[in-house]
């Protein structure tokens, strides 16, 4: 088979602080295949933007920085290209979109002149025909009446309709990965569900692959090929969408799935993996996870797991992945205490 | 999209709202205009004098004749030196008639049309106008206020477009960059900041030499303003590049590939432009000022040459002040109302590119 599209391979992001360094990104491999979706899953703080921001090695510098690891775009190392060569790939190759809408359009121009922009930048069109394309491109991402929408500023807009321009912008140079940092989280639950319709059906239509980062495992069971987990900036599981949600290895990706209330189910008390995101700046030794976990054992405290492959396709981080895979142990969490 | 929504023009639809800024704006306008034209609205070249009328006070202007009667005009009756000290008096019977378009000194306006005509002078060569009153050399205050426009009101604009110029790209650079490029800025702009300013803005006019041409002293001029200017703006600037920097739509800008220096000067800088507005028009006084401050003490605009500063320096004594209270009053009025149009205009500005302001009124 052929190399996939783009191989990130043990990525540590660090940020160089006054009160010490954070390992935001601590270990995190995943690749992403030509056309297909995967999602980044994990709690706020986990690293899964810093990881999206890493493969453009977007990151402030200082105070962050890209300590080890490669990321592998078409055989090409992305951490090793110059400034110049790597702008050639941002916005033409690999695409970003963010989750704020009401932020990441620039409030001084007008809708149009920022897709204007991104595509005289890379395909040296003419202006006129770069208008053209821009308004197409709005049309393309449903928004109505473009040929008046492209002048406008994006005060003038409502959220769903900046996303949609944010999303006109990005596939405005046809890239081959769009990275969505959280597309739909800002925004009312219809428009999401609208967004992430489009969404699909541009990745269809382009035949590009999304790097879908969200909290939401609604949203990834609804469009993600596969899925990687995050966990203290490390990548704690990954594999195909229905392997996660039917067979978990890791004991996180189990207590994720296990606190999401059920339809149908009468359910008083949820399940909550107890305690909180472990400080970036402390983390515990051995397994991040195991002050939250469910079946840690002594070794656990002791130890870090390495990133081990039971399964072809299937990746965990936990010592105890054999024993949860086989149904030798529950590792869901208990049902909340009654208050 | 309907015009209407440019926001320039919701801009200029807020300011104009005010009376009191489109006051100051047309006290503005009106203010360039007059040194633009100063040449064609001065009677005298700057330098022009009239040895037997030195400190002549301001003439009245005339519309009767002594017999009561409509003059056809106006006009001022001939004085004549009532000792050797600097006494006038009307010569009843000698008017003056004012006449427009009247031959004079020779002049280019704009430095390109040659001409030798003025709006008003007074006949025969020899006889003089002296509407805001005469210097100790008996040159004409209302001309050398006008020539001392074309410095004072054009130093200030020059000054602040180089210094906010310097200002805005280096506080970018320290706020966008960070590191020891901010480092190395911030600390320069510190120790210019911590100069008391007079000492700074004297120390730097005797990097220059003593005795300057007219055209070197207002370069020397705006070269110290716009050096000593930039330090504070760019501390601000770098501030907001700071918090701008997080917001998403740079990180979008960086990622559709833009080079670190169009993120800066394209999508970062333009978003600190309604700051910059108001805080250049604010600062457009102090440069004005400033300018005033060095020609007073004699080693800004040299003389003949007219500014309004080496004009106050003509009323630096206590006579002059009690004797011939023309000298301060005129460049003194001059540069109040400047001062206070710009001000005002500032404030303005403020109010009408205040985003929440804009909104509130929908």
């Amino acid at each position: 088979m052929a190399e996939p599209l783009l191989v990130v391979d043990d990525l540590h992001t660090h940020f160089f602080l006054e009160s010490g360094v954070v390992r935001a990104v601590d270990g995190v491999s995943f690749e992403v295949n030509a056309g297909e979706t995967l999602a980044i899953v994990g709690e706020s703080g986990s690293g899964k933007s810093v990881t999206s921001l890493s493969i453009l090695r977007l990151v402030a510098t200082p105070p962050g920085r890209i300590v080890s690891g490669s990321i592998r775009f078409r055989g090409r190392n992305l951490l090793e290209l110059p400034e110049r060569e790597l702008r050639r790939i941002r916005g033409r190759e690999i695409s970003m979109i963010f989750q704020e809408p009401m932020t990441s359009l620039n409030p001084v121009y007008t809708c149009g002149e920022q897709i204007i922009e991104a595509i005289t930048l890379h395909e040296g069109l003419s202006r006129r025909d770069a208008r053209a394309r821009a308004i197409q491109m709005l049309g393309r991402v449903g928004i109505p009446a473009p040929e008046q929408r492209v002048d406008e500023y994006p005060h003038q807009m409502s959220g769903g309709m900046r996303q949609r321009v944010m999303i006109a912008m990005a596939l405005a140079c046809k890239p081959s990965i769009l990275i969505a940092d959280e597309p739909t989280t800002a925004l009312d639950v219809t428009i999401q569900a609208q967004i992430l319709e489009l969404l699909k059906e541009l990745q269809r239509d382009l035949g590009m692959a999304v790097i879908l980062i969200t909290h939401d495992l609604g949203v990834v069971a609804e469009v993600a090929d596969r899925v990687a987990v995050m966990y203290g900036g490390q990548l704690v599981e990954s594999c195909d969408v229905a392997e996660a949600f039917r067979r978990p290895l890791h004991p996180y990706t189990a207590g994720l799935l296990a606190s999401l209330p059920k339809l149908g189910e009468k359910r008083e008390r949820l399940r909550v993996i107890p305690g909180g995101v472990p400080d970036p700046a402390h983390f515990p030794t051995g397994c991040r996870f195991h002050p939250r976990c469910p079946v840690a054992i002594e070794r656990c405290a002791r130890e870090e797991p390495g990133l081990t492959e039971p399964d072809s396709g299937h990746r965990v981080r936990c010592f105890r992945a054999d024993e949860i895979g086989r149904g030798a142990i529950d590792a869901a969490p208990a049902l909340e205490a009654r208050p | 999209m309907p015009d209407a929504d440019r926001p320039a023009r919701r801009a200029w639809r807020e300011l104009t709202r005010s009376r009191l800024s489109v006051a100051a704006l047309a006290a503005l306008v009106a203010l360039y205009l007059l040194a633009a034209l100063a040449p064609f609205l001065a009677p005298y070249a700057e330098d022009r004098m009239d040895r037997a009328r030195f400190y002549h006070p301001p003439q009245r202007l005339h519309w009767l004749n002594a017999a009561g009667r409509w003059a056809g005009g106006p006009f001022v009756y001939a004085t004549t030196p009532t000792g050797p000290g600097a006494g006038y008096r009307e010569d009843r019977a000698r008017p003056l008639p004012i006449r427009f378009f009247v031959k004079g000194d020779r002049y280019r306006l704009f430095g390109l049309v040659p001409s030798d005509r003025h709006l008003f002078g007074v006949e025969p060569a020899g006889e003089s106008v002296f509407l805001l009153g005469a210097d100790g050399y008996g040159r004409d205050e209302w001309s050398r206020l006008l020539f001392g426009a074309q410095v004072s009101l054009t130093v200030g604009i020059v000054g602040i477009v180089i210094s906010f110029t310097f200002g805005l790209l280096l506080g970018g650079l320290a706020g966008y960059y960070g590191g020891w490029v901010d480092a190395l800025l911030m600390r320069l702009s510190e120790l210019l900041l911590s100069i008391p300013g007079l000492y700074l803005l004297i120390s730097l006019r005797a990097v220059f030499p003593a005795s300057l041409s007219s055209r070197q002293a207002y370069l020397a001029i705006v070269a110290i303003l716009a050096f000593i200017g930039w330090a504070s703006l760019a501390r601000v600037i770098r501030g907001m590049v700071l918090s701008l920097r997080t917001r998403d739509f740079v990180a979008a800008a960086e990622a559709l590939g833009l080079p670190r220096w169009r993120v800066l000067t394209r999508h970062i800088l333009p978003n600190t432009v309604s700051y910059v507005i108001v805080a250049a028009t604010v600062a457009v006084p102090g440069y004005i000022l400033a300018e005033v401050f060095l020609s007073f003490l004699g080693v800004g605009v040299q003389e003949p040459s007219a500014s309004w500063g080496n004009m106050l320096n003509q009323a630096r004594s206590l006579r002059a002040l009690h004797d011939f209270p023309w000298l301060l009053a005129v460049p003194g009025v001059a540069i109040f109302v400047t001062v206070m149009a710009f001000n005002l205009l500032g404030d303005g500005l403020r109010d009408a590119l205040d985003p929440r302001r804009a909104s509130r009124r929908g």
